[in-house]
């Protein structure tokens, strides 16, 4: 077989062209050149309310008017291992939302850019919520809120069933019961699956601290102390009394949630914005908040924060953005779709607002007296001990164990593991 | 038709030649044409496999991170010694190989069932086949998503039927009992089509004087199955089966989305550790150890098949 010299020629042009094409593709943009900054939140696809929340922050052209925001928007559920993927191999969008949880590791592998340049330009308007995102005395993110659970009730449901509002756990149980039987709706509903490792494992941490419990405490793993295992053991004699649901995923119970088939839930307030704007008003009426019943007032809180991304292309321009975020007027609009919240600065709710959604202050009042599922002295080890206490969690609901029996055992585990 | 015009002599083992007027390269470079042929081949194969799988192994020997991919130090056989003093790794292994088994069992029999009847002429045949492939076609999220719905403990329409027979609510996705027989039915009907296909396709290449002959020998269709219709498939079946084992050892899409490995970890497969192991705690050494066994298992089972298979032909030959 023989080949032409115009063909050797023409291969060896093409290749350069291809070359030349990727190296102009590759060249960055000149200053005021347009630029295109992705920004990661899985709020986007909450339905209607993340189009909303989308909509206050798409028309946001940076300081120069040359910036476009891409929104991408990732469901939840595999948000953060899709985010710890793409940053591990140096990629990912320019600006992102991070949960607590996730916070610590990422920010110490260095894959969280510092802002102490944007929190000095914008500290004065901001409150206390954001000093949690301070490493080792560097700052690497602003609060973009921080929901509170809280829970949260149909209060219809409660009056067909001729209940009150629960402050202890007998209460929930038995009112949960009464719901079930009396209308036919589901009594309580919650995650009580591994699957949603990340959601299941800050509803739980509502049941962990209401019973005055702790993964860890002075810088010792207590997975299996007795506040857990009455903790667990609450939670599974719910379970196991039929007024709960069972294998149905957060969206869908959520969605029933909103459809006004379910009593009782413990959730924080984003999903309650997600379900109420998704829901008929004549049921988003009936929702409202309460405390946790149980005898520690303590809830979870769930801080997100924005950061930025250091292998991001327009690093400056992220930082940009993340300073606008926290602008009166910015506030104010994310707050307009978000609501109940603690947000980087303090705004307050509008009366228009508070008249349509009357849980609003009821879930806001909670926020005060709240905490992160962080395991102190173990942050970046968190996701870990959460995972070994929910898989003895799955084990005694579906398995069958015996609370303190699936707690020593993954107590045992999480000491091998951590040495 | 172009003649050779000249031919000159560059250096050893090189020749420039004119033809009708054009200049062309012979000698050496068309020695080495085919070869030049095959390198993209080989360089697909070198850079996709051969060098993952490498750097695979080479990661099970160390402590990688995934958020800190470069960071990791090598701590030796610590990642093997970890799994095998792990239960669940041996779970998931057990997990597997009987997922493995009855995937591979019920999908070859039900697609040589399937493929045997849809063999036979009858009116509507070819829509039939196309449906009859259809769940092969589908993708593996949708899938995932009918199946999730139908085995929903509450609203789902087996749970429905169950209910309305008396028979009560039977937890698919929730029940550690009933978990891996729901995703083995799952995945069983997203790829009997496969093998539905497969073995048509031999069986229409079966010459129809042989089904004649063993009609004139008065056989029934029973006998005609065995003597005509089995030994002609079966080396279509047995490489399909293979395959099918192969595949459903790495399985991950529809056993994830179905279960996420759960309930309790009934259904965490080899692969789904991986997945587990990876991307929920990070552990990438970790993950890649597991790995490294996923990929021994695949290749036992490929040992095995071509050692009974070459046992099988030289039985024959005598």
């Amino acid at each position: 077989m023989r080949i032409s010299r115009k063909s050797f020629a023409v291969a060896i042009a093409s290749a350069g062209a291809l070359a030349l094409t990727s190296c102009a593709a590759a060249t960055p943009t000149d200053d005021g050149a347009p630029v295109s900054i992705t920004f990661a939140n899985w709020e986007f696809t909450n339905g209607e309310a993340g189009e909303r929340l989308w909509e206050q922050v798409a028309d946001y052209t940076g300081p120069d008017g040359n910036v476009t925001l891409v929104k991408e928007a990732t469901a939840f559920t595999s948000f953060s291992d899709k985010l710890n993927t793409e940053l591990g191999a140096g990629g990912g969008p320019d600006v992102f939302l991070v949960q607590d949880a996730q916070f610590n590791s990422l920010a110490r592998a260095g894959l969280l850019e510092p802002l102490d340049d944007v929190y000095e330009r914008v500290a004065d308007g901001l409150n206390a919520s954001n000093d949690d995102a301070v490493i080792d005395g560097v700052r690497y993110g602003l609060n973009w809120e921080r929901p509170n659970y809280a829970m949260l009730y149909n209060a219809a449901l409660l009056e067909q069933a001729q209940v009150e509002v629960p402050t202890t756990f007998q209460e929930l149980l038995q009112a949960a019961e009464a719901i079930q039987s009396a209308t036919g709706a589901q009594g309580f509903a919650g995650r009580t699956s591994t699957t949603e490792l990340d959601g299941w494992a800050l509803e739980m941490g509502n049941w962990v601290f209401g019973h005055g419990g702790a993964l860890a405490v002075d810088g010792e793993v207590t997975l299996n102390s007795a506040e857990n295992v009455a903790a667990l053991e609450s939670f599974a004699e719910l379970y196991r009394s039929g007024a709960m649901t069972v294998g149905d995923d957060s969206s869908t119970f959520r969605t029933k949630f909103g459809q006004g088939q379910i009593g009782f839930m413990f959730d924080n307030a984003g999903a309650i914005v997600s379900m109420a704007s998704n829901a008929d008003p004549s049921i988003s009426s009936q929702f409202h908040a309460a405390p946790l019943p149980f005898e520690t007032p303590t809830v979870v809180a769930n801080p997100t924060w924005i950061v930025v991304n250091p292998h991001g292309k327009h690093i400056e321009a992220a930082k940009d953005f993340v300073e606008w975020v926290v602008n009166p007027t910015a506030q104010q609009r994310i707050s307009s779709v978000q609501g109940a919240i603690r947000f980087a600065t303090d705004v307050e709710l509008t009366d228009e607002f508070i008249a349509a959604n009357p849980w609003g202050l009821e879930l806001l009042a909670l926020s005060d007296d709240s905490r992160t599922t962080v395991v102190p002295g173990f942050e970046e080890d968190t996701k870990a001990l959460w995972r070994e206490f929910l898989t003895a969690a799955e084990a005694v609901l579906v398995g069958g164990a015996d609370v303190q029996d699936a707690l020593d055992q993954a107590q045992t585990i999480v000491e091998q593991d951590l040495g | 038709m172009q003649t050779l015009t000249s031919m000159t002599p560059v250096r050893a083992g090189y020749t420039k030649q004119s033809v009708g007027g054009r200049t062309r390269i012979g000698g050496f470079t068309a020695l080495l044409w085919p070869y030049l042929l095959i390198v993209p081949s080989i360089a697909y194969l070198v850079v996709m496999l051969l060098i993952p799988l490498v750097q695979g192994a080479a990661l099970s020997l160390t402590d990688t991170r995934l958020i800190n991919p470069s960071g990791g130090r090598f701590v030796g056989l610590d990642n093997y010694t970890r799994l095998i003093e792990q239960p669940l790794f041996w779970q998931s292994v057990g997990t597997t190989l009987v997922y493995t088994a009855f995937t591979v069992l019920f999908a070859v029999g039900i697609g040589t069932i399937a493929a045997l009847l849809l063999n036979r002429p009858f009116r509507g045949r070819t829509a039939v086949r196309s449906m009859m492939a259809l769940p092969w076609a589908l993708p593996t999220v949708a899938t995932a998503l009918v199946f999730s719905w139908m085995f929903n403990l509450s609203n789902g329409v087996l749970n429905r039927g169950s209910q309305a027979l008396g028979l009560g609510q039977i937890g698919w996705l929730t029940d550690p009992r009933w978990g891996l027989v729901s995703v083995t039915m799952a995945s069983v009907w997203a790829v009997f089509p496969l093998v539905m296909l497969v073995v048509l396709a031999a069986m229409q290449s079966i010459p129809e004087e042989l089904y004649e002959a063993a009609s004139l020998d008065g056989a029934n269709a029973w006998q005609s199955f065995r003597a005509v219709t089995w030994p002609h498939i079966t080396p279509t079946v047995r490489v399909v089966a293979l395959l099918m084992t192969i595949w459903s050892i790495r399985r991950f899409e529809i056993i994830f989305l179905l279960t996420g490995g759960g309930p309790n970890n009934s259904t965490t497969t080899l692969v789904v550790n991986v997945y587990r192991e990876a991307f929920q705690d990070e552990q990438l050494g970790r993950a890649a150890a597991i790995g490294v066994f996923g990929l021994l298992l695949s290749l036992v089972v490929t040992f095995v098949y071509f050692a009974a298979e070459r046992r099988r032909t030289k039985r024959e030959a005598h």
